[in-house]
């Protein structure tokens, strides 16, 4: 899939990944651009690389060769510092079991990247979460503890920790692998009106092709290769 | 292989090997709890021990005694009555065991107490051993020593013998330390004079050779009596009689002997002197309690947090089979594990510890109870095996409630991560209930009586409130633990909320570390309080009560011999000198009285109706009460009148050489001298009734506007130069008492240092557990952009909550501790009235101390926290 360089967000160029003393190779040269506001599905088994490859785009985890160019800075070059910075401001994360942080409200949770950041002052904080919240339907539940929430609520209240904000790139991680369909079908739903709606660029491992479709692209990995990057018609 | 035992090895064992540094801090925590114990059981058990072994070595093969109850001698005269009973077997022989200060021998070296027997040493060879190893000295039949070193071409020296004029036998120790040989003159300090005695031998280790340790001097009685001028006095008479006739022959002699003369058996002065130290020694073995008690919340953390972490791991075995029993038997073994390392460290710990602990508490043993050397161990097999079995007790109880908590969950009880949190929650509310009720009960044991001189109920209610506080902290700590996260987000932003609310989170182990930590600092602020309190007190006291400018006393009482004495004379030697106003005697000996050793002193009352200013519980001036004591009227110290329950009113009935004597107790006054008790009577009737006019100190009253220096001068010119006294200021007194003071409450500061460090211990176990727990936390802001200072500063903040917890309710539990050790237990053991005084400064330094030592305690585990490899943990997950 090709696009003109000055709208690409992110290029990953000829990256692997070796593990351990036995060199376990989980990526091998894999290289993929992917342009701004694009909903890019990752497809494949498990163990086929796909969270491999989300961890070293947001710098959790560290390339054994090849470069990641993330938003011009080449992610693979950068500090621990730099790398935190970017993830900090650029980088949202969505996870298959939510990850929220069970002593903290719904409220809290999401406003915690901007708390972390500490740029933002406590009026524009609490604004940004109420819009946040009510952009994925949950302002209703400012105060509730994650327990109190069902699994599809708690996937909404983690994307709207994502978005708030307002990162660059979605890393949606299996977003809809601990729901029932009903509740996945809403979350893709609501990934999908991000991306048309706030133009948000949006990067999600699934091994599911139900929820694959609903990005605009789809890259088929298989033993740490791209094996097929295709457009979805919709 | 047992399955079980498998099982242990690949599920217990592989966990701890993996959590070392959790499992190090835990099994190190112990260790120090046990090895107080250890090393304070064993320097008490040294002193009786040594006391007893030297009362076995003086007495040799005696089975009874005579001793005397009105002071430190009776007359041997008492010997007449026994002549009768030498038909049916009884030998008997009279003796002198009594206190000697040797002067210095050289400039280098100061003066020191030793012990000087006399013995009969023709009659006496029957009694006691006198034999030692090969290549020690010996004695013949008739008493001559010995040496190899002897130069057999002196013949002075080949002559010198026990019998000859001024000549003694010298105690291996002694000789060895000083060097001393036959024929060597050795310098002693009696009372005033200094006298220069003749080594006629060197006596070996064992027998009465290496009684006190061997620093004693052995002469013959007539030496001996002449030496203490204690003419016509000895110090006890030994009786060896048939074993069939002892209670028979113990009871006659009862009957025939004068009414201040005990028949007893020498097992008897070693039941007194353990009577006499049970409320030091108790007191000390109370604070080591504290330090086990710290270690083993140390343990129950350890474990409850072992078993909370690995909750989906039981409940996976379970599902699988593993029955209720091997999950507990597993966990079982890993805290008998546990406990072994601790308690096997903790005993080689405190066998290391025990020389330092008996130094620290030789010389309270030796000032205020009795002056037997206490330089080495005494090694007894059975405080080690209690030390051992006592860890390992409180390491099971400590396990016991996790222990049980890993079997009474379901299967799918155990995979909920947090069921053991919302057990926890559930029971905040009952568990402070409780809390509650043992602080009442601690309430009402508090205000009973002593039982048999011991506070039982004051430990009791100790123990209680210790009880009570732990059970507040859970509630305490859940409802101000959310209040927090708001003020510390305001401060230190949202890191400051998530360390508040991790806690929250998990209050189990927070609330263990915060009640562990708060044991620890209470015990800190107790004793601190309690030893400022007793300061305070006794400074006032010195300075209220020691009215006189200048005390005379003689350079053997001044070394150590409390009962070095002054002619009469000095008094007027020292009244006589320009810008003296009044010079007041005051002479004390020791008693028996009821069982129990006390004082019986004697004073010029008329000169302290003038010049004294002695504080009474009465609130009475000095003056009124003072005025009043004439006759046989007396004043008791505070301690004397708490051990036999009198008061103002009631009367004192002693033993004297003249019989029995009554007197009426006028009031009753405080004293920190002593906690064995003072009775004081006119110095007219006491010369009466006891034939002494010697006295121990002089307290001289100045003019105003006297020079004290030219007063000085003045009394020692008219006391001669041949006599040694010591003339202090009433400041140079103080600075002597507050010394003293301090030498005696070092053990004390040790302690209470080893019980805060094992707090901390459990701080950092704590913090180590929760960093663990919170890696998914950890990991999770790593994702959403969380810097790794700002994991590090969520730890180091986190510990600041625990230490700053802790130490607040540290400082609530120690206030309550310090009202029950300074007006229940120390008031019941020793009898001593203290003014409460709270040493804020101490309280906010130790504070901040704790807080920066919970932050330091932080460093590792904010490490960690940095270190989250977010990818890993979220995969796990």
């Amino acid at each position: 899939m090709a696009s003109s360089p000055s709208s690409q967000l992110l290029q990953i160029e000829a990256v692997a990944k070796t593990y351990g003393e036995h060199q376990v190779k989980a990526l091998s040269a894999v290289s993929i651009n992917i342009a701004r506001g694009e909903f890019v599905s990752l497809m494949g088994a498990s163990g086929c690389g796909k969270s491999t490859l989300l961890n070293l785009i947001a710098g959790l985890d560290t390339a054994s060769s090849g470069r990641i160019i993330f938003d011009g800075a080449d992610v693979t070059k950068l500090t621990d510092e730099a790398v935190t910075a970017l993830r900090a401001k650029k980088i949202g994360f969505v996870f298959q079991f939510f990850n929220l942080l069970s002593t903290l409200t719904v409220a809290e949770n999401v406003a915690l990247p901007l708390e972390l950041g500490g740029t933002t002052s406590a009026a524009d904080r609490q604004k940004r979460v109420l819009e946040m919240l009510a952009e994925v339907g949950m302002e209703n539940r400012l105060n509730f503890y994650p327990a109190q929430l069902s699994g599809g609520e708690m996937q909404r209240v983690a994307i709207a920790r994502a978005l708030v904000h307002k990162p660059e790139l979605i890393v949606a991680d299996e977003p809809t692998g601990n729901l029932d369909s009903e509740n996945g079908l809403k979350v893709l739903e609501l990934l999908k009106h991000l991306n048309k709606s706030l133009n948000q660029t949006i990067v999600m491992a699934t091994h599911s092709e139900e929820a694959g479709a609903v990005g605009d692209r789809i890259i088929r990995m298989k033993d740490g290769l791209v094996v097929s990057d295709s457009l979805v018609q919709h | 292989m047992p399955f079980a035992f498998t099982l242990f090895l690949r599920f217990v064992a592989r966990d701890v090997r993996r959590n070392w540094i959790r499992t190090l801090l835990t099994v190190f925590g112990i260790a120090l709890g046990v090895s107080v114990y250890l090393a304070i059981s064993i320097a008490n058990n040294t002193a009786i021990s040594q006391f007893k072994q030297t009362v076995s070595q003086v007495s040799g093969k005696a089975n009874i005694e005579l001793m005397p109850l009105s002071g430190p001698a009776l007359p041997e005269a008492v010997l007449d009555a026994l002549a009768d009973y030498r038909m049916l077997g009884v030998k008997y022989t009279p003796m002198i065991d009594e206190h000697l200060v040797l002067a210095a021998q050289s400039p280098e070296q100061n003066s020191e107490i030793i012990q000087l027997i006399g013995i009969d040493m023709l009659a006496d060879p029957d009694f006691k051993s006198y034999q030692s190893d090969a290549n020690d000295s010996e004695t013949e039949d008739s008493g001559k020593i010995r040496s190899e070193d002897t130069d057999s071409d002196q013949d002075s020296l080949k002559n010198l013998s026990v019998f000859s004029p001024r000549a003694v036998l010298v105690g291996g120790k002694l000789a060895q330390r000083h060097g001393f040989k036959k024929g060597d003159q050795l310098t002693i300090v009696v009372n005033d004079q200094k006298e220069k005695l003749l080594v006629a031998g060197v006596l070996g280790t064992s027998g009465i050779g290496g009684a006190y340790s061997g620093n004693v001097v052995v002469a013959d009685i007539g030496l001996a009596q002449d030496i203490l001028k204690w003419p016509g006095k000895v110090t006890r008479v030994d009786l060896i009689a048939p074993e069939s006739l002892v209670p028979l022959l113990q009871a006659k002699l009862q009957e025939i002997v004068p009414s201040d003369v005990l028949v007893a058996t020498p097992d008897t002065r070693s039941e007194q002197a353990e009577k006499m130290v049970r409320s030091f020694e108790y007191n000390l073995l109370a604070l080591t309690f504290i330090a086990l008690m710290v270690g083993m919340f140390l343990i129950y953390n350890t474990m409850t947090i072992t078993i909370l972490r690995r909750r989906p791991e039981i409940g996976i075995l379970r599902a699988i089979g593993v029955s209720r029993r091997t999950v507990q038997n597993i966990f079982l073994w890993e805290a008998i594990c546990l406990g072994l390392m601790g308690t096997t460290l903790g005993v080689v710990m405190g066998a290391f510890m025990a020389d330092g602990a008996l130094k620290a508490v030789a010389q309270t043993f030796q000032y205020f109870y009795f002056k037997v050397p206490l330089d080495k161990i005494t090694v007894d097999p059975l405080q080690y095996a209690a030390a051992f079995a006592i860890g390992m007790g409180l390491t099971l109880i400590a396990a016991l409630p996790p222990l049980l908590e890993s079997t009474t969950v379901s299967p799918a009880e155990a995979t909920r991560r947090a069921s053991q949190e919302s057990n926890v929650r559930r029971s905040t509310t009952p568990l402070f209930v409780v809390g509650l009720a043992c602080l009442a009960l601690c309430y009402f044991s508090a205000l009973q009586p002593a039982v048999n001189n011991f506070p039982l109920f004051g430990y009791l209610a100790a123990l209680l409130a210790i009880m009570g506080c732990s059970f507040l902290v859970p509630l305490i700590l859940a409802k101000s633990l959310p209040v927090l996260a708001t003020i510390f987000a305001r401060i230190f932003g949202v890191e400051g909320r998530i360390a508040a609310v991790s806690l929250q989170g998990t209050l189990g182990r927070t609330a263990v570390a915060c009640a562990s930590l708060m044991i620890g600092i209470a015990m800190m602020i107790s004793l601190a309080i309690m030893i400022s309190s007793f300061r305070k007190t006794v400074t006032h006291w010195i300075d209220q009560s020691f009215e006189a400018d200048l005390w005379l006393q003689s350079q053997a009482r001044a070394s150590g011999n409390k009962f070095g004495r002054l002619q009469e004379s000095a008094i007027k030697a020292a009244a006589s000198v320009e810008g003296v106003a009044a010079a007041e005697g005051f002479v004390d000996r020791s008693i028996n009285y009821q069982g129990m050793s006390a004082f019986l002193a004697a004073a010029d009352f008329d000169v302290l109706t003038k010049y004294g200013n002695q504080l009474f519980l009465s609130g009475e001036s000095s003056k009124t009460v003072c005025a009043r004591v004439v006759g046989m009227h007396a004043i008791i110290s505070e301690p004397f009148a708490v051990r036999k329950n009198l008061k103002k009113g009631d009367s004192v009935e002693i033993d004297t050489p003249l019989g029995k004597r009554k007197f009426f107790i006028e009031d009753v006054f405080y004293d920190y001298a002593s906690d064995l008790g003072y009775i004081i009577i006119p110095r007219d009737i006491y010369k009466q009734l006891y034939n002494d006019s010697s006295i121990s100190n002089v307290a001289i009253y100045l003019k105003e506007g006297a020079n004290i220096e030219k007063a000085r001068q003045g009394i020692l010119k008219n006391l001669g130069s041949s006599s040694l006294v010591s003339l202090s200021s009433t400041s140079e007194l103080r600075k002597e008492a507050i010394r003293i003071f301090d030498r005696t409450f070092a053990i004390t500061y040790a302690l209470h240092t080893i019980a805060v460090t094992v707090a901390m211990l459990s701080i950092m176990n704590a913090l180590f557990a929760l960093t663990i727990e919170s890696r998914r936390e950890f990991a999770i802001l790593r994702y959403i952009g969380a810097k790794k200072t700002q994991l590090a500063k969520i730890v180091y903040l986190q510990a600041a909550i625990l230490g700053a917890c802790g130490n607040l309710g540290g400082i609530g539990l120690g206030y309550i501790l310090s009202l029950l050790l300074i007006h229940v237990i120390n008031k019941q053991s020793f009898g001593w009235s203290v003014q409460y005084f709270v040493p804020y400064d101490f309280i906010l330094q130790s504070s901040t101390l704790v807080i920066l030592t919970s932050l330091l305690s932080g460093i590792y585990p904010a490490r960690m926290a940095a270190r989250t490899l977010a990818p890993s943990v979220v995969r796990d997950e």
